[in-house]
């Protein structure tokens, strides 16, 4: 080991200096408050704060036999499962799609961002209103084609599905802007490398897009677990977390655990939870990820 | 040679529906939202539903502007998007640039740290985070609607991406000049990053604008309240005007879009430079 | 280079100020708590002797307003009466009382509420449905308010019976009525002439509720009658009384009972196998099938009437059918609360008194069609302008309050009556194996 120049110090003291906003923020309004769940996860008490009890591991034992936990999970799982790769496949293949420049293509960028900058709130909304069977025009088209009209956000098997299809719906353009910014960035000259040895469409898909398009695909993957282990706003609009909790997802039982029944103590061990298994399950697929990357560099 | 070309032209035509079919389904429902925020609430529910029914009026809105003091809820949200955004810019675009381009200790960490708090849910440390700025004494201020939001994992992250696909050395040739680190920055960096910043600006003000429950849970007071908490209020209990909620939706996604359309050409272009990269 | 150091010892000043701040916290919550003690043991002794000497001198010094918060959940078409009356309380009132009112959607103000509660940041006046008065009582975040009624601010005896018993918890008034709704059969006319059946006359009785639902599900091909399950005002439990049963009695689950299983087991084949309607509604789904004419009959509060009236729908409403047992509806009220942040106790007392007054309750009554929250204003000549309020009003004595007294009322709603209903309406499950599985759920939440 050299020792540090005097103009390596400054250019640390300087690197610290610029992260240091960011971080003091952190710290304080994310980091502490995350540090109080923390400790919350492991008492009981009501909702004026009053009679704390310290619960040692209770809430975690409670926690290992609430069967309204495991099918929270289960169901956040089955969230994350299906519309992950279904909100990255859509925004993957449309983007190959409008590649390439025309109005057409133009258009339909804008079009499917809107959504995007849409607030969930008002998008449950109009979704609710036009898959009621009753009186909106989705249901109401499919009628037409000879379905029976069925009130999916109240089936138990097409709720989940519903909920999904929203969220992808939601989210898909804006995934499509940042994979179209990642094409954009793959030099020409390995299609027409490609060309010259006659490779067909799909060949070039599979051996020169999706390979040169691994780190941003890597970030649109585990930004999408991330925001599918969170979701919320549009179960707690459309179904409420039900027709028999089978679309209650883990951050929907904290708010109602903390709001409904106002056990913040309970309410912060599933937090603490839900926080591990984001944790796992965005560093594992990223390390997956990454490491592909790097066999192919 | 034949057969290839008309493959080429049914391709053609498959990916056109197909666009187009994705455009009609994404573009419907907002259609649907503006239409209905026209129409009176009886025309709304009738079966079977159509999109041009009944009569057309601008009842809804004049509703919203009789019900709601509206243009004190546009300047609170106006005020508040644009404070948070333009603070958290300035931050995220420091720490994106240091954790790209710079060498410090922990800096590994740190990263690990920023990027963990992507994964909590804002319900999680609400309650504390509530508490913290009540104690602090902020709370009902916009410093204290602000500071919370002045800096942002997703925008270091993005910045952080812009930065590192930079041409190594472009510092060397300020350093020679003598300049230090800030000037640096200021000077060489940020000029280059217009179009991530335009990008990264649309991101955090649209998340900013239609947050619902945040700036509600900060203040306590009506005076300060946002848009969104304004027209949640027509959300009857036992009686949901459609009407007036369409109409109101309308009203606060127009900013917004208003402000993609006009920056959209900067704003996929500065998404392309960062490549957003892991 | 100067400002920018300033700026860098700024925020760390603050950095530290908010570490400071958060082990103070520490130490407030525990000394808090044993305020919160010492001011039970208060409250106790003053129940005990007589609510005389209010410790809280009169706050109003000459020319200084007192103000005082009030939030709610009037979102909605309610909002714009509650305003007008507020505002006309703060510009009469001789006390130069200044109420401030902060209208929000009911799950905003529950999560707001958990967080300012426990700081005292609360507002002075809360509104909020009476079966959960239980839930803010019982850790004190509510204060007793005995001495309203002793006093005679507000009239007791012109409370509705039902409506009394509900705003005590533990033998204690915690509230004053805000507002007061009995539910009632809306049926629609046009529908009713169509299927062939007299418009002016309404089934009276469950078999003639059978026949007429029956008869318009075979003639018309539209839907008979309903109710919705969840997200609503309770309807089922309209049912579940009339025939003699119940949900939770003398503090025991009762929701498996033989009455319950006849009743329940009924109106599901009726609305699931003879298609009298969609099952598993919620409230805002139910009456947009009503309002869209495609539903002839279902139990709904006073709040409906304008809007149906406005959406040009022919309807009539009248008193819920009667029972084998009992004829019965269920009534629902949003009580007035003052909260224990609240400094302002004669301000807060003056405003119920004036909400509850004879004038003030029949502007409220005619601007948002709810019966009045008095049991003597009935008679009154401008309730004539309004002919739905006296139907409304008839059952004010005679009807029941769905799951009151509770300190969870909202988990046992959502976590056991719902699903019970859920599962026999939309798969077919065994009544009886639903309603037990759903007693031992509602057993285990209030013990």
């Amino acid at each position: 080991m050299k020792a540090k120049s005097a103009m390596e110090k400054k250019r640390e003291r300087a690197g610290l200096l610029f992260v240091m906003p960011s971080m003091i923020i952190f710290t304080i309004f994310v980091f502490i408050p995350l540090a109080i769940a923390f400790v919350f996860s492991f008492l009981k008490f009501d909702m004026m704060f009053n009679h704390i009890e310290f619960q040692k591991f209770g809430n975690y034992m409670k926690l290992v036999q609430d069967g309204r936990f495991w099918n929270a999970l289960l169901n956040t799982i089955v969230y994350t499962v299906f519309s992950v790769p279904l909100l990255i496949g859509l925004a993957l293949v449309v983007a190959v799609m409008i590649k390439k420049k025309g109005w057409f293509s133009g258009f339909c960028k804008s079009v499917y961002f809107i959504p995007a900058i849409c607030s969930m709130t008002i998008v449950s909304i109009l979704w609710s209103f036009l898959v009621n069977p009753d009186i909106g025009m989705f249901s109401y088209w499919f009628s037409l084609l000879g379905f029976e009209p069925i009130n999916v956000l109240n089936s138990p098997k097409w709720a989940m599905p519903t909920v999904i299809l929203v969220g992808v719906w939601k989210n898909f353009g804006f995934n499509m802007v940042i994979l179209l910014a990642g094409l954009n960035g793959i030099d020409e000259s390995y299609y027409e490398a490609a060309d010259m040895d006659g490779a067909k469409g799909w060949q070039k898909f599979c051996s020169i897009t999706v390979p040169m398009l691994m780190p941003t695909l890597s970030f649109t993957i585990v930004n999408a677990i991330i925001g599918s282990f969170q979701v919320f706003d549009q179960v707690y609009i459309m179904t409420k977390g039900g027709p028999l909790f089978k679309t209650q997802t883990l951050v929907q039982l904290i708010y109602s655990t903390a709001f409904d029944s106002f056990n913040m103590g309970y309410a912060s061990t599933i937090a603490v939870a839900l926080f591990a298994i984001t944790f796992i399950a965005s560093t594992f697929t990223f390390k997956r990820m990454t490491k592909g990357e790097e066999d192919l560099g | 040679m034949k057969a290839e070309y008309s493959g080429k032209n049914i391709w053609k035509a498959v990916r056109a529906i197909i666009l187009g079919f994705l455009a009609f389904i994404v573009l419907y429902p907002f259609i649907w939202m503006l239409v209905t925020s026209f129409k009176a609430e009886a025309d709304i529910v009738s079966y079977p539903p159509r999109l041009f029914s009944g009569s057309f009026g601008f009842e809804s809105y004049i509703g919203i502007w009789d019900r709601i003091p509206f243009l004190k809820y546009y300047k609170n949200t106006i005020i508040f998007s644009t404070s948070v955004t333009l603070v958290s810019l300035l931050f995220d675009t420091m720490a994106g640039y240091a954790f790209a381009r710079m060498k410090f200790p922990g800096k590994n960490i740190m990263f690990l740290l920023v990027m963990g708090t992507m994964m909590i849910p804002f319900q999680v440390i609400m309650v504390p985070l509530f508490v913290e700025v009540y104690k602090i004494g902020l709370i009902n201020t916009y410093v204290g609607m602000l500071l919370p939001r002045a800096t942002n994992a997703f925008g270091i992250f993005m910045m952080r991406s812009f930065f590192v696909s930079l041409p190594k050395g472009l510092e060397e040739a300020g350093r020679i000049d003598g300049a230090g680190e800030f000037r640096i920055f200021g000077r060489i960096m940020v000029p280059l990053c217009k179009p991530a910043i335009v990008s990264l600006f649309i991101f955090h003000f649209m998340y900013q604008w239609n947050d619902l429950l945040y700036p509600l849970l900060l203040t306590t007071d009506e005076s300060r309240k946002t848009l969104p908490a304004g027209l949640a209020t027509f959300m009857g209990t036992h009686v949901v005007e459609y009407g007036v909620i369409m109409a109101g939706a309308c009203l606060s996604l127009l900013p917004i879009l208003i402000a993609y359309l006009i920056a959209q050409k900067q704003f996929v272009q500065g998404i392309a430079m960062t490549g957003m990269k892991g | 280079m100067k400002k920018r150091l300033l700026a860098w010892l700024l925020t760390g000043v603050m950095a530290v100020s908010v570490l400071a701040g958060c082990g103070n916290s520490g130490n407030e919550g525990a000394a808090s708590e044993v305020t919160e003690e010492s001011s039970e043991a208060a409250s106790a002794e003053e129940e005990s002797g007589e609510a005389t000497a209010e410790p809280e001198a009169a706050p109003t010094t000459d020319g200084e307003k007192t103000v005082i918060t009030f939030w709610n959940g009037f979102t909605g078409s309610d909002k714009e009466t509650l305003e007008a009356l507020v505002q006309e309380y703060n510009e009469t009132n001789d006390k130069n009382i200044q109420v401030e009112m902060n209208i929000m959607p009911w799950d905003s103000l529950y999560q707001k509420l958990a967080t300012v509660l426990p700081v005292g940041e609360g507002p002075d006046i809360l509104a909020m449905a009476t079966e959960r008065i239980g839930t803010y009582a019982e850790p004190g975040a509510f204060v007793p308010v005995d001495d309203i009624y002793s006093q005679g601010i507000v009239d007791e005896s012109a409370v509705p019976e039902t409506l009394k018993e509900n705003l005590k918890y533990n033998g204690q008034y915690y509230g004053v009525p805000m507002n007061f709704a009995t539910l009632l059969l809306y049926y629609n006319k046009t529908i009713f002439e169509e299927a062939g059946l007299d418009p002016e006359k309404a089934p009276e009785t469950w078999d003639e509720l059978e026949q007429y639902a029956q008869q318009i599900v075979d003639k018309t091909g539209k839907y008979g009658f309903d109710m919705a399950v969840k997200d609503t005002t309770p309807m089922w439990c309209i049912m579940l009384w009339g025939n003699g049963g119940d949900i939770i009695k003398d503090g025991k689950a009762v929701f498996n009972s033989p009455e319950n299983v006849e009743t329940i087991t009924r109106w599901a084949e009726n609305i699931r196998d003879n298609k009298f309607g969609p099952e598993v509604l919620t409230g805002g789904e139910i009456d947009k099938l009503f309002e869209s004419q495609k539903l002839a009959m279902y139990f709904c509060g006073p709040w409906a009437t304008n809007g149906f009236t406005n959406a040009g729908i022919d309807y009539g409403v009248a008193q819920a059918p009667m029972g084998p047992k009992e004829q019965v509806t269920q009534a629902n009220a949003v009580g007035m609360y003052m909260t224990s942040s609240s400094k302002n106790k004669e301000a807060v007392y003056d405003f119920f008194g004036w909400w509850n007054s004879k004038d003030t309750q029949v502007k409220w009554s005619l601007g948002t069609g709810f019966p009045p929250a008095r049991t003597d204003i009935a008679d009154d000549e401008r309730m004539k302008e309004n002919p739905y309020i006296a139907e409304f009003s008839k059952p004010a004595n005679a009807s029941k309050m769905y799951l009151q007294q509770l300190t969870n009322f909202a988990e046992v709603d959502t976590q056991a009556i719902v699903p019970a209903f859920e599962k026999i309406l939309l798969e077919n499950a065994d009544v009886q194996d639903a309603l037990d599985e759903a007693n031992a759920v509602i057993e285990s939440l209030i013990q």
